[in-house]
């Protein structure tokens, strides 16, 4: 069995005017299916355009990257949008959902773009992905009608909804108050209990804690690759029973 | 299906959040829109008020002018060349039944104009010295006296006819009939009045005065010639030979072998028709393209506008291909939203540019023509197209610009 992520030297060089800025370089580790892994570091070491990268959305300067065992380097933008659409979900610090758009819309966003799979199954996909998530009963809103918590929620309901391989969520509780923040972690926990590979980028300890796996990076490079253990796990257990 | 669908949905919901904006944005396209339909409505009306005066002349006419011409020229005497080869024995010869079997009956013309005088009024008119059979060639009726008869074509009686409003403007509070005018120090005795018949063509017989043509041609003009015969056909299926037949004997008559020599002309109404069409469908279609340029300025609007929607859109774009859509996705969402805002505008342009012409044509029917409003469905579909054209061409960049955009660009700028 081949692992779900392996990226082998992995470097990205951004060069802006003649300027080059390495963002990430020599990176290498594996993910297998059913792992959830937070990668973390300070603002500006890199994690962002890590993500990006093993998210599709862009390509390393150098290095490997393995999707499901598929060299990802050979391939066409368009082949590479099709694995996004049915392999890859994005939860994004900001949000971004469409504006005038109800949040039934913004969930079903990703099965637009799907032309192959059947479409008469699109409306169970998207009302079950509103019920993971908790937010079926807003599903008639529109989505400038909703709090920083519920958008959140949407965003990861239009993750889901696709069933892919692996959810990246980059700063997700960035933009919300703590308690809020507390539940949409809770929810990226418990999707991760039913089966999906969870990749959480953030610089807080607390947030990443969450996290079976803590990948640290800093300028670029990782510095440490282990386990949480058990006693930081409980602390956060700890803190959930506060509540 | 979606894909299509919803880039619709979106324009949609674009212009409608920002109606003022949109409504700016599409101006020049429902100037451009409005200004086509208009010139193609109003101009269509004007070439159908035009034709049918000309059919109203009669189809089985044949009008026969000194001075050779091209065939689809202007005939000399309307560059302003007096050109003297018709003759009265020339008209006489087109009466021969044996030398041009299918003419019922011909007239002929003199022109001039001559300062009038009435017990009470002065005016300058414009008269013809006619045959009397112009009542049989023309569709002219009297309204009081009678026209013309036959002896007086070469007698030269001193009678005149009058056209409806010259009657009113010489004799304004008492009936003309048995009246004297002076016409050049020469006493006429007003016989008759014609009945209104509005413009026809060119000219307008109710503005007219008709004396005899020996009359006109000796007394008041000095001249033998001829400016004008016009011949009435039977049948207007025999128009064609009847032209033949005209031809051969003016050709007799003036001792000429080669139809290259001819010094005269014959036209038939049909023909006049024809060439009055071509003149007013290139005027027509002249003043259509210039109305059409206004919508390329409304399309470079339409690029500007676009160009701003997908700079402020970006993060959008970033997020639609994060979840899958294709640069051709994109491409096509940007393409379908500017040919919405031009098809729309089209829309709009079409209502505004169609009430203008309604009201127009309200306008000009109180003014007394017989105007018929009308917006072909063709023009309409022509504005139509043209519309959507200037939202695919003028969409085209921005479209392909939206289409080159970078995910990770897209989604680090929010
Ligand atoms: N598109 C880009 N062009 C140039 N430099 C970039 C670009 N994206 C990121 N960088 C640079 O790469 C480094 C890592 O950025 P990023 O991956 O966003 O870090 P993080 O998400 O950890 O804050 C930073 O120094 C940043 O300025
Ligand atoms: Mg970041």
């Amino acid at each position: 069995m081949h692992p779900l992520i392996k990226v082998v030297d992995l470097c990205k060089t951004y060069e802006n005017e003649g300027v080059k800025t390495r963002a990430v370089c020599g990176v290498s580790f594996t993910i297998e299916k059913g792992e959830f892994v937070s990668i973390m570091g300070p603002s500006g070491s890199g994690k962002s355009t890590l993500m990006q990268i093993l998210g599709l959305l862009d390509r390393p300067t150098e290095g490997k990257y393995f999707l499901d065992g598929q060299d990802t380097s050979a391939m066409s933008e368009n082949e590479l949008a099709d694995l996004r659409n049915r392999k890859i979900g994005f939860v994004f610090q900001s949000f971004n959902l469409l504006p005038r758009t109800t949040v039934y819309e913004n969930v079903e966003l990703p099965l637009i773009y799907d032309r192959i799979k059947m479409s008469s199954s699109n409306n169970k996909k998207v009302l079950s992905a509103l019920r993971a998530v908790g937010i079926f009963h807003r599903k008639d809103y529109f989505s400038n009608q909703l709090s920083g918590g519920e958008k959140q929620r949407v965003a990861m309901a239009r993750a889901l909804v696709n069933d892919p391989e692996v959810i990246f969520a980059d700063e997700p509780t960035g933009n919300l108050d703590s308690k809020t923040g507390v539940q949409v972690m809770e929810i990226l926990e418990d999707l991760n209990r039913h089966g999906h590979t969870i990749i959480l980028v953030t610089h807080e300890t607390v947030t990443a804690s969450y996290a079976k796996r803590i990948i640290k990076i800093l300028d670029g490079k990782i510095v440490s690759d282990r386990e949480v253990s058990e006693k930081k796990r409980q602390r956060v257990e700890n803190r959930k029973n506060i509540k | 299906m979606r894909v299509l669908f919803d880039p619709i949905k979106i324009s949609y919901q674009n212009l409608n959040g920002a109606k003022f904006r949109s409504f700016l944005t599409m101006l020049g396209i429902i100037i451009g829109v409005a200004s086509v339909i208009v010139v193609m409505s109003i101009g269509g009306s004007a070439q159908k008020l035009i034709l049918s005066q000309i059919k109203g002349i009669g189809s089985n006419l044949i009008g026969i002018l000194p001075g050779a011409s091209e065939e689809e020229g202007p005939p000399a005497m309307a560059l302003g060349i007096t050109i003297t080869t018709l003759k009265y024995k020339d008209y006489e010869a087109l009466l021969d039944s044996r030398k041009a079997p299918d003419i019922v009956d011909a007239a002929a013309y003199v022109t001039g104009t001559a300062l009038v005088k009435s017990p009470s009024e002065t005016r300058q008119v414009n008269y013809q010295g006619v045959t009397a059979s112009l009542i049989n060639v023309e569709n002219v009726s009297v309204e009081q006296g009678r026209f013309f008869i036959k002896q007086e074509d070469t007698n030269l009686a001193r009678v005149a006819v009058l056209g409806s409003a010259t009657a009113k403007d010489l004799f304004p509070n008492v009936d003309p009939v048995g009246k004297n005018i002076v016409i050049k120090d020469q006493s006429f005795t007003v016989v008759g009045v014609l009945e209104k018949r509005g413009s026809s063509g060119f000219s307008n017989t109710d503005e007219e005065m008709f004396v005899p043509l020996y009359t006109a041609q000796k007394i008041l003009l000095g001249i033998d010639h001829l400016t004008f015969i016009r011949a009435k056909v039977a049948n207007e299926a025999n128009v064609e030979r009847t032209i033949a037949d005209v031809k051969s004997t003016l050709r007799e008559q003036h001792n000429i072998k080669d139809s290259a020599d001819d010094d005269f002309s014959v036209r038939s109404t049909a023909q006049a028709l024809e060439i009055l069409t071509t003149i007013t469908n290139v005027l027509k279609y002249f003043l259509t393209s210039i109305a059409a340029i206004s919508l390329l300025v409304g399309g470079v609007g339409i690029m500007n506008i676009m160009l701003v929607s997908v700079k402020q859109r970006i993060w959008e774009i970033g997020l639609r291909q994060a979840v899958g859509a294709k640069k051709r996705d994109i491409v096509l969402q940007f393409l379908i939203e500017s040919i919405f805002i031009t098809f729309s505008g089209g829309i709009a342009g079409i209502t505004l540019g169609g009430s203008v012409a309604f009201l127009s044509s309200l306008v000009i029917q109180k003014l007394g023509y017989e105007w018929e409003f009308s917006l072909p469905i063709q023009s309409i579909l022509f504005a139509t197209g043209i519309a959507i054209l200037i939202g695919l061409i003028f969409g085209m960049y921005p479209a392909s610009k939206a289409g080159r955009v970078s995910p990770m660009e897209a989604l680090r700028y929010e």
